[in-house]
């Protein structure tokens, strides 16, 4: 049997963020991660967007914080961002729950710079469906750049990595310990431990209900975001359209393409854990259904007629996993919380790669003072 | 098969859970066949609590379904706009689910492909609908068409096919009272009749209850034309004159009663118009959405490899 200080499981950015600071206050760290890479799934199929607040309208909280995080992100991992593009935010004039007019003043209280889009990207779009058009600051991460640098830092503060490594379950270790199991190329393991980080997204319920422990309630989606090469016309422009069933379409620096996600498409099928029903897994949805580009690119077309010919691609799946309460007002609320069967393990959620630092915040009290149970707004 | 995109959109009122899964069940079946891509948009403008229930279920069982739900009853017409301004597909087809065959689907969409940028059904016959109900049809088609041509073509439907560009035309008329018939009129482009028998999936009569007849077919007309009320203003100044030589002559006071008579037929013509220019006056939306479902789907061999416990 092995020992560690603290055991992080999921290698995606933020349990490998988690495991940084762990490892940078002295503690002997362990990050298992199932995939062959660290960054792999949900830290990897994203819209790589870096939020600063334009996106949450209805929650000038969150839309607050994210401003402080972009700031913040974009200037610690400058070297993993792309802001080589121009980025238009267009207001939609049927079915949005928002008016240019507020959106701006929306945009005033929260300080986030808007300008009026020049008027060779307003021609780019349907007047009559668009009611407004401006350019915005938002950048894209480079999640294969942030995957090498991740695995570099890690790598000097002494974190012990272990890939193609499965957590299975926690077992109680005493009044305060726990003892993880771990599978690697069929053979399992034990290692023991004070503090097991379950970051594992989608999957953090599996995880509890196999270590007995009770899950959490958590909406899952199936989602779909179509890798795509713009038509030339968009001059390389990220372009997001607001705020109701309409689409984004982002640069995706790690493979040169953009992302076109589409609020109505995107998501292919959703669930629920709750209670005590069966946990579904998600992963084998990831490779059993047919792409939405005809359906994201057409409906495209009508605000953006260019979108006609923008070409496919490939598709990005992926599980996303939020909190139910967050649906309805745009708050994203970061969870972490320890559970009550095993007082050693902390589950941690969050939504956006840059609400890691609230998430390190409230880790880094909870540790200390060691409540029993958190829930921290974002 | 062909790689179009079909947009259908079907207004629900009043609609049986019964009507609308059979129509979505053949409509799936028959898009399937025709096309890759297809949606299904379910407009509710005023069903059941136990039909909306039936259609979310039915968004759990077939994919590209759509439910846009209304703030409330707005009217068949609104309801279709509404419609119209979500739908996406390269071709968009309205029907209504209890009166049209989704098995002409694709006869409608090859003949809008082929040479025309509208194909309207029209009904083959009226059988099943009482003789004053008919009547009326009759004197209406020959007052909108023969009189004031208005070009709707006799006993023409909600059912039809328009190519993307017609949509965009449509959709670009903010009236709030959107009449489909006569909207298809006005914009022009190449059109198409076609001729069939509407099926009746409930058994009931379908005919529209006589009030929302006539009023349908007065709003169609003053829309269209103001030839109603040149025509009482005409018959006013012919009913004046030949008053004013009758008093002249011989005096009395029916015929005074009698020019009150016309003159408040006048008012009422008047009022129509004013009270519809005042509507359009008040710009505002046309309908408001209250939410949008949307499918999602677990398919069947999908459901054998989720669940692990």
């Amino acid at each position: 049997m092995t020992e560690f200080d603290a055991v992080v499981v999921g290698g995606g950015f933020y349990g490998a963020r988690l495991a940084l600071m762990l490892g940078g206050v002295g503690q002997r760290v362990l990050l298992v991660e199932r995939e062959a890479e660290l960054l792999a799934r949900a830290s990897l199929r994203n819209q790589a967007r870096v939020h600063n607040g334009y996106h949450y309208p209805r929650s000038i909280l969150t839309s607050l914080r994210s401003r402080l995080n972009y700031v913040r992100f974009s200037d610690e991992y400058a070297d993993c961002i792309d802001r080589s593009f121009p980025h238009y935010y267009a207001v939609g004039k049927r079915m949005s729950k928002i008016t240019a007019a507020q959106f701006s003043e929306f945009c005033r209280r929260i300080g986030a710079p808007l300008t009026p889009a020049p008027a060779t990207a307003k021609k780019l779009f349907d007047a009559d469906r668009i009611d407004s058009v401006f350019e915005v600051e938002e950048c894209a991460f480079d999640a294969t750049k942030l995957r090498r640098r991740v695995a570099r830092e890690l790598a000097i503060a002494g974190v012990a990595v272990a890939l193609k490594t499965e957590a299975l379950r926690v077992a109680r270790r005493g009044d305060d310990g726990a003892v993880v199991t771990l599978e690697r190329d069929g053979d399992e393991l034990h290692v023991e431990c004070e503090l097991v980080l379950n970051c594992t997204y989608s999957r953090l319920n599996r995880l509890l209900v196999d270590s007995g422990a009770a899950s959490i309630p958590m909406k899952h989606e199936l989602t779909e975001m179509a890798l795509i090469q713009p038509p030339p016309e968009l001059g390389g422009a990220a372009v997001t359209v607001m705020d109701g069933p309409f689409f984004s379409m982002m640069p995706y620096p790690s493979r040169g393409l953009f992302t076109l996600s589409h609020v109505r498409y995107t998501p292919h099928y959703s669930w629920h854990d709750a209670g005590d029903a069966p946990i579904y897994d998600g992963d084998p949805l990831l490779s059993s259904r047919e792409s939405r580009f005809v359906h994201m690119a057409s409906d495209a077309a009508r605000y953006l007629p260019a979108m006609r010919a923008a070409r496919y691609v490939d598709s990005l799946w992926e599980v996303k996993t939020v909190m139910p309460r967050s649906e309805q007002d745009d708050s994203r609320p970061i969870l972490l919380r320890r559970s009550a069967e095993h007082p050693a393990c902390i589950t941690v959620l969050g939504a956006k790669i840059d609400s890691v630092y609230d998430v390190e915040d409230a880790l880094r009290k909870l540790l200390v003072i060691g409540a029993p149970a958190v829930g921290a707004h974002a | 098969m062909n790689e179009s995109l079909i947009s259908i959109v079907a207004p629900l009122e009043g609609d049986t859970t019964a009507t609308v899964v059979a129509f979505v069940e053949e409509t799936v079946g028959v898009l399937r066949q025709l096309v890759t891509h297809y949606e299904i948009i379910l407009v509710d403008d005023g069903v059941s609590a136990e039909t909306v229930a039936g259609v979310r279920a039915l968004l759990e069982r077939y994919d590209f379904v759509r439910f846009l739900r209304l703030s409330r009853h707005f009217g068949e017409e609104t309801a279709i706009a509404a419609g119209l301004d979500v739908a996406i597909g390269d071709y968009v087809i309205v029907m209504l689910p209890n009166m049209d065959p989704p098995s002409l689907i694709p006869e409608f969409f090859e003949r809008a492909r082929a040479d025309a940028d509208i194909v309207y059904g029209v009904r083959l016959h009226r059988k099943s609908e009482p003789f004053w109900y008919r009547a009326g049809a009759r004197l209406f088609y020959w007052y909108i068409n023969s009189v004031v041509k208005a070009g709707i073509p006799n006993d023409s439907t909600q059912f039809r096919c328009m190519s993307r560009q017609v949509v965009n035309a449509i959709t670009q008329i903010r009236d709030p009272d959107q009449y489909l018939r006569l909207l298809t009129s006005y914009i022009g482009f190449r059109k198409e009749a076609l001729p069939y028998s509407p099926i009746n999936r409930t058994g009931e009569p379908t005919v529209r209850p006589k009030r929302e007849a006539v009023n349908l077919a007065r709003a169609l007309v003053m829309d269209h034309t103001t030839h109603p009320l040149r025509t009482v203003i005409w018959i006013g100044v012919v009913i004046a004159l030949f008053n004013a030589v009758v008093v002249a002559v011989q005096g009395g006071e029916l015929h005074d009663a009698l020019a009150f008579l016309v003159l408040s037929v006048m008012l009422a013509f008047v009022g129509e118009y004013v009270g519809g220019l005042s509507r359009r006056m008040r710009d505002r939306p046309a309908y408001y959405v209250r939410e949008e479902h949307t499918s999602s789907v677990l398919l069947r061999e999908e459901r054998r490899n989720v669940v692990t416990g």
